[in-house]
């Protein structure tokens, strides 16, 4: 498979002035280096689907800004495509999409047809292929009926999906989605979920995303990246994520009346709920039937709620792991 | 020798692409431009009221000045009013240009708008410096002004020839080149210090020159102002050269040489811009 990102020891560092007094700082500005991007490397296959994810500061939309080109990297290498983004050149530009969630792309008091017809120009697509891919996008997105609509009278997840169809319409070999739900009710995000699960499947398309909703990230990505303060601190594929963390389970039982604690030595409790009357267990994930079965055999227990650790705390226990390694360090 | 030919068949191809691109840039920027101007009527007529009414403050005081004088820098009221006929029509060119384009440019910057435009497959300089063609509005805007000022000048009394005409076109032109050059480097701090409005406001204030013949500036001021502030050429050195007061070629030459430098100051300054983007959106 070929290498659609290749990424090498790239940083990037910002300078940012630091005496912003109106008179001293003409003369003696001082200023501190910043350090967003430290020597990150990665790779990604063509048609892979990859998350950055990280708090915020933590260097993600940097790194996906130095990849479409859009800002110099202080020190490294990056390749897109082949391509050296910061080039900018235009037979690069033509081979990706950038899809920012709080950006729009499209002119707001053009209707969706007459933008795209201007997106049909930029890119040079036939007049053909062009029909072909609206189409199919309009229908898949469910947004015919709107596209003699001005964009400005349109909701915000139709515009979003007006977003998606200017970003795509030329079919780009990558594409880079910065926070794609934001704002979004839950309709339109697992629209718009479904719709680039489909479209990176269907055409191959590597996609590169940035969120802090990790429900974007479990539905539409296969790998994830963990940034924080500029490292990369976790880099492997979400099914792995998910099976290292799920080897632990929790089982919350509700009782009848005031929990009974049975004491087991392969599992802990670990919450107490008195309203409402139950008691969740941390057990390994082989030792979860053996621990209903002692559990229901020794009390009156109502129901059984089995709980997997949830993306989000997984993340924020690399976090917090990696937060603990530097400071060591 | 058929290589050849087909090599330069292909780069024709190439160029009428590019500028097919360019214009059809040109095309959605002026579509997008007029539906924006249409949207909001009555912003647009008071738009209109100030104007006209600033219009009407300048003929009065050519009224009452050449009440109480016959010249005023050597120029007779008729040659005045021309002055202030080219000069109103420079005012709209650099409001239409520069003032909502790159204005557009600071803002784009400072929201991160313009990593969109930079992100897709356009030349970007291009397009920033087009972006806002608002051509319904500024005519709607200039048509009643510069026919009102027509009606009050005695053509009969004009003493020029084609040579001088086309020379003062030509003039406007490349001095409207050379202006706009300048006031894009006033835009470009936006991309280091993260706003410059003010000090791009400071560059419409350098071009404020009044209705000041280009005679009536001391000679230092006159190269200062044809040549580091390119502001006087556009209206007042091609008035002058209309008018017979100045030598044509002379002035052709240093405008073609001030304009060609501040396009390249711009470029130059854009590709360093470029460089040191960090751009604002997260």
């Amino acid at each position: 498979m070929e290498k659609a990102v290749q990424v090498k020891n790239l940083t990037k560092n910002f300078k940012i002035r630091t005496n912003k007094n109106i008179v001293t700082g003409i003369f003696k500005p001082n200023y501190k280096h910043v350090e967003a991007v430290k020597n990150i490397s990665f790779e990604v296959e063509e048609g892979e689907s990859l998350a950055f994810l990280g708090p915020n500061g933590a260097g993600k939309t940097t790194t996906t800004k130095m990849l479409t080109g859009l800002i110099y990297p202080s020190e490294g290498e990056a390749k897109v495509l082949g391509y050296t983004p910061f080039k900018r050149n235009r037979e690069f530009l033509r081979q990706i999409g950038l899809v920012m969630g709080n950006k729009s792309g499209l002119s707001w008091d053009l209707t969706g047809q007459q933008n795209f017809d201007f997106i049909k120009s930029i890119y040079q697509l036939e007049d053909s292929e062009y029909k072909k891919n609206l189409n199919q996008l309009a229908e898949l997105l469910d947004i015919k009926k709107l596209l003699n609509k001005r964009v400005r009278k349109l909701s915000l997840g139709e515009r979003m999906k007006m977003e998606l169809i200017g970003a795509i319409l030329h079919r780009p070999k990558v594409l880079f989605l910065d926070e794609p739900t934001i704002g979004l009710d839950i309709t339109s995000k697992k629209n718009i979920r479904t719709f680039l699960r489909d479209i990176q499947h269907n055409s191959n398309i590597t996609l590169i995303l940035t969120s802090h909703d990790m429900d974007d990230v479990e539905k539409v990505c296969d790998r994830v990246i963990v940034i924080n303060e500029g490292r990369k601190v976790y880099d492997d594929y979400l099914e792995k994520l998910m099976a290292e963390y799920n080897q632990r389970k929790f089982i919350k039982f509700y009782f009848e009346k005031a929990p009974e604690k049975v004491e087991v030595c392969y599992a802990e409790i670990v919450e107490e709920i008195p309203e409402e009357d139950a008691l969740v267990y941390e057990v390994k994930k082989e030792e979860a039937s053996q621990l209903i079965t002692t559990v229901i055999e020794h009390t009156s227990v109502l129901d059984i709620d089995i709980v997997s650790i949830p993306l989000e705390e997984m993340i924020e226990d690399i976090f917090k792991k990696s937060s603990e390694v530097s400071t060591i360090a | 020798m058929g290589k050849g030919f087909k090599k330069l068949r292909w780069s024709r191809y190439l160029m009428w692409k590019e500028l097919k691109l360019r214009l059809n840039i040109l095309k959605n920027n002026a579509i997008n431009s007029y539906k924006v101007q249409t949207a909001y009527f009555f912003e647009n007529v008071a738009g209109l009221g100030s104007t006209l009414f600033y219009t009407l403050t300048q003929l009065l005081f050519i009224q009452i000045l050449y009440g109480n004088v016959d010249t005023f820098a050597g120029y007779t009221k008729t040659e005045m009013l021309i002055l202030v006929f080219i000069a109103q029509f420079n005012f709209y060119v650099d409001w239409l240009w520069n003032t909502n384009n790159l204005n557009f440019l600071i803002n784009a910057i400072r929201e991160g708008d313009l990593d969109i435009i930079l992100s897709r497959p356009i030349p970007a300089l291009f397009f920033v410096t087009f972006k806002e063609i608002s051509i319904v509005n500024r005519i709607k805007d200039s048509l009643p002004n510069v026919i009102l000022i027509s009606l009050f000048i005695d053509w009969s009394q004009i003493h020029t020839n084609g040579i001088r005409i086309v020379t003062a076109i030509i003039l406007f032109i490349l001095g409207q080149l050379a202006w706009h050059g300048f006031r894009f480097l006033f835009a470009l701090p936006t991309f280091f210090i993260g706003n410059a409005r003010q000090i791009f406001q400071v560059s419409g204030a350098l071009g404020d020159l009044k209705d000041i013949p280009f005679e009536g500036f001391p000679d230092k001021l006159k190269t200062a102002f044809t040549t580091v502030i390119p502001s006087l050429i556009a209206a007042r050195l091609s008035t002058s050269v209309l008018l017979g007061k100045t030598q044509p070629l002379p002035a052709l030459l240093l405008a073609s040489t001030v304009a060609v430098i501040f396009l390249i100051l711009k470029q130059v300054g854009w590709i360093i811009a470029l460089r040191k983007y960090s751009s604002a959106s997260s």
